[in-house]
């Protein structure tokens, strides 16, 4: 157990720094009856308590004023059958490694969040994360097969199973994207995906952020099914450019990556295809990535964009909007003209094939007025997603952050049905309170 | 008219007697006997087609046939295996919208395109109590609350009465081939789903008995005398009217709790699960 100021400091926040509120103390447990023995304690005393992985959430989910319950010691991988095509993984192993260890079989664990070589599978599953990548492949949702879990009350259950799709009603839908609200993931089934012989990367820059999102929704209606489909405006491509070293053309103002796998043949050809609507659009350069090298030189800069956003300025927010894709050129535009209205820098990244925006907005979290601009134009953002008939969020979750806009897509009854579900598991005020669903009259 | 429809619905609910909820019936041979006064799910058509987005979203009573046709005039499909070519089985027994998220039976493309499980994005449903809810989004990616959509696949009307369901669809061009054998044309009442080691056994097993088989996915289908069983492998699951046998404890138990915390009265297709 860990305790003291370095602590409370360390384990104030997760990666969402806005909102801040020290533990009482972090407990490291390394076994499931060691997790379900705080749980008992925690109750026993009415402390709250919540689970924590790596810290990399986005929205504040892992951020709680009691006991922080660390998954960091229960790293383990128990099994990999690659035969099966599943793993068998502690919470506190990380995203890459269950890839990693997956590898020499030729599978891999699909969803990739940007935080992949650090983020846990435990925050994962909590989260649901996604990842450039889960366009063709799905979000973590699609590649959990079972989980044991220490529910709220100290209750140790395991839901699902090594073989998918069982008929039925599923407990797991619900656990998965739970924010840790439905107590402790202590082991997970997940399924590995075999690698596709062939895979395609290429980079395609237009002028205008628009042209570049008509090719997004051309190219998917043209039935082309990419592995990847990555948007990002000049404002980032400078922070990429400057950080990473790479070089873009001057006349640039967005640019797509598109990544595709599969056979040879049927990867060249959606390649073709897709290069062929981006010239239609009128992409001023293409750039295919020659060898493995360059291709991961590529996914490095997009994955670490957001880290270069610290050259700008001392804080930033990094927001999840979700759309359906056809609104994104609309979408952009009316982003754009929100940040000029509240003086407030944009830059915009987007899981574009999914309708997923990342625009992320530096500033000082030390000046005041500056800060509640930036509140006030995410606000904007995210009411026009809804109107959209979008989300308020794609993948980071609704956490602290979002907790507030919950209303502009649920009603009461809506939400009651989802609290009434919760409860049945045992979600209560103890566990991880004041995430995902607000509570009656907050 | 739909929206009459689904009033009516929503004042049957209102009452006190259990009702049975049911679409086209093409699945109720697959679950357990279900007392109550029948509603008929009648709202049928599709509520937003917006090929761009390859969304769908349709009433649940909507015959699957007639969306698909709707939905190939774009290009665009639920990526089911068709019917005619590989048999009601290996096709997942197409009846209603509705049918297909409630029952979420296996088909022979869901190794390689997922299953309802995957496709819904948001569903309007009636509550035990009559009430109107939604939940989930028109957009692919969505984190916004509990994941109300994915717990009604399989749920067979008994935490809540779909009336609208949003689907993601596949382009036609990019659908596999199933991967896939049918062995005869008589009716089966066995469905297996086993670990990829176990399934050569699992159909060795079935033998003369095997009605289809998908290897994708490792999902036979039997036709079996009633009563009948095949040998079970570890980790499987089945599927089969005289055997409505529940999950392991811990997910029955929960499964139970989600029942009683959504339908507190018993109401919603009683007894369709058989062990609840």
């Amino acid at each position: 157990m860990l305790v003291g100021p370095a602590v409370e400091r360390v384990y104030e926040c997760d990666a969402y720094t806005v909102e801040k509120r020290p533990p009482l103390c972090v407990a490291l447990p390394s076994t499931t009856e060691e997790v379900r023995d705080v749980v008992v304690l925690c109750r026993e005393h009415g402390v709250p308590f919540a689970a924590r992985g790596a810290g990399t959430g986005l929205s504040g989910g892992a951020t709680v004023a009691g006991v922080v319950i660390s998954t960091r010691r229960m790293n383990r991988i128990l099994e990999i059958d690659a035969e099966n095509r599943f793993a068998r993984v502690q919470p506190g192993v990380t995203n890459l490694q269950v890839s990693k260890a997956a590898e020499p079989h030729g599978l891999f664990f699909a969803p990739d969040p940007s935080s992949q070589h650090v983020s846990t599978i435990g925050g994962n599953i909590a989260e649901n994360a996604g990842g450039p990548h889960t366009l063709k492949y799905g979000v973590t949702a699609n590649h959990v097969l079972g989980v044991e879990v220490v529910l709220p009350r100290g209750e140790v259950v395991r839901f699902g199973s090594r073989v998918p799709g069982a008929p039925g009603i599923d407990p797991c839908a619900l656990i998965v994207g739970s924010e840790g609200t439905l107590g402790v993931v202590t082991e997970a089934v997940l399924r590995l995906t075999p690698k596709a012989e062939w895979v395609r990367t290429a980079l395609a820059f237009f002028q205008t952020p628009r042209e570049a999102v008509r090719a997004v929704a051309l190219m998917i209606a043209e039935g082309v099914v990419p592995l990847a489909l990555e948007f990002m405006d000049a404002t980032f491509m400078k922070v990429v450019s400057d950080s990473f070293g790479l070089e873009f053309p001057a006349a640039a103002g967005a640019f797509l990556l598109m990544e595709f796998d599969g056979t040879e043949s049927s990867t060249e050809a959606e390649l073709d295809a897709a290069t062929e609507v981006c010239r239609r659009c009128g992409a001023i350069e293409l750039q295919v990535a020659k060898d493995d090298a360059e291709r991961a030189r590529l996914w490095y800069a997009r994955k670490n964009a957001v880290g270069g956003l610290g050259r700008i300025a001392p804080s930033k927010v990094t927001h999840d909007g979700s759309i359906p894709r056809s609104k994104l050129p609309d979408m952009l535009e009316r982003i754009s003209e929100i940040a000029q209205r509240h003086g407030v820098v944009v830059a915009n990244l987007a899981h574009a094939g999914d309708g997923n925006l990342h625009p992320c907005m530096p500033f000082d979290d030390r000046d005041p007025d500056q800060t509640a601009r930036m509140h006030r134009a995410a606000d904007e953002i995210m009411r026009l997603c809804v109107e959209f008939g979008g989300s308020i969020t794609g993948e980071h979750g609704v956490g602290l952050e979002k907790l507030p806009f919950m209303r502009l897509m649920f009603s009461e009854e809506d939400l009651e049905l989802q609290r009434r579900l919760a409860a049945a598991l045992g979600a209560d005020p103890l566990c991880n309170p004041g995430k995902l669903v607000p509570e009656v009259g907050a | 008219m739909s929206g009459e429809l689904w009033v009516a619905l929503a004042a049957e609910l209102a009452g006190n007697d259990p009702v049975r909820v049911v679409g086209s019936g093409s699945k109720v041979g697959w679950c357990g006997a279900v007392a109550g006064r029948e509603v008929a799910v009648g709202p049928s058509g599709i509520v937003e087609f917006e090929p761009d987005d390859q969304y769908v979203e349709a009433w649940a009573g909507t015959p699957l046939k007639e969306l698909q046709a709707e939905c190939a005039a774009r290009g665009l499909a639920l990526p089911l295996p068709d019917e005619d070519r590989w048999g009601r089985a290996l096709a997942g027994y197409p009846g209603t919208v509705g049918g297909l998220v409630a029952m979420n039976l296996p088909h022979a493309l869901a190794e390689q395109c997922g299953g309802p499980r995957d496709w819904i994005l948001r569903v309007e449903l009636l509550t035990a109590e009559g009430r109107l809810v939604k939940a989930g989004c028109k957009a692919v990616k969505n984190v916004a609350g509990y994941d109300v959509p994915k717990l009604m696949v399989g749920s067979r009307g008994a935490l809540g009465v779909l009336l609208k369901v949003g689907l993601r669809l596949w382009p036609t061009r990019a659908m596999p081939e199933p991967d896939a054998t049918v062995a005869t044309d008589r009716p089966a009442n066995w469905i297996q789903r086993t670990l990829r080691t176990d399934f050569d056994r699992a159909c060795e097993a079935a033998g003369d008995r095997l009605v289809a088989a998908d290897r994708a996915s490792c999902t036979l289908w039997a036709g079996l005398e009633q009563g009948e069983r095949l040998p079970r492998f570890p980790g499987d699951w089945v599927l089969c009217p005289w055997l409505q046998e529940p999950p392991e404890a811990p997910t029955a138990d929960a499964v139970r709790r989600l029942k009683q915390a959504a339908d507190p009265h018993g109401r919603l297709n009683p007894g369709v699960f058989g062990w609840i």
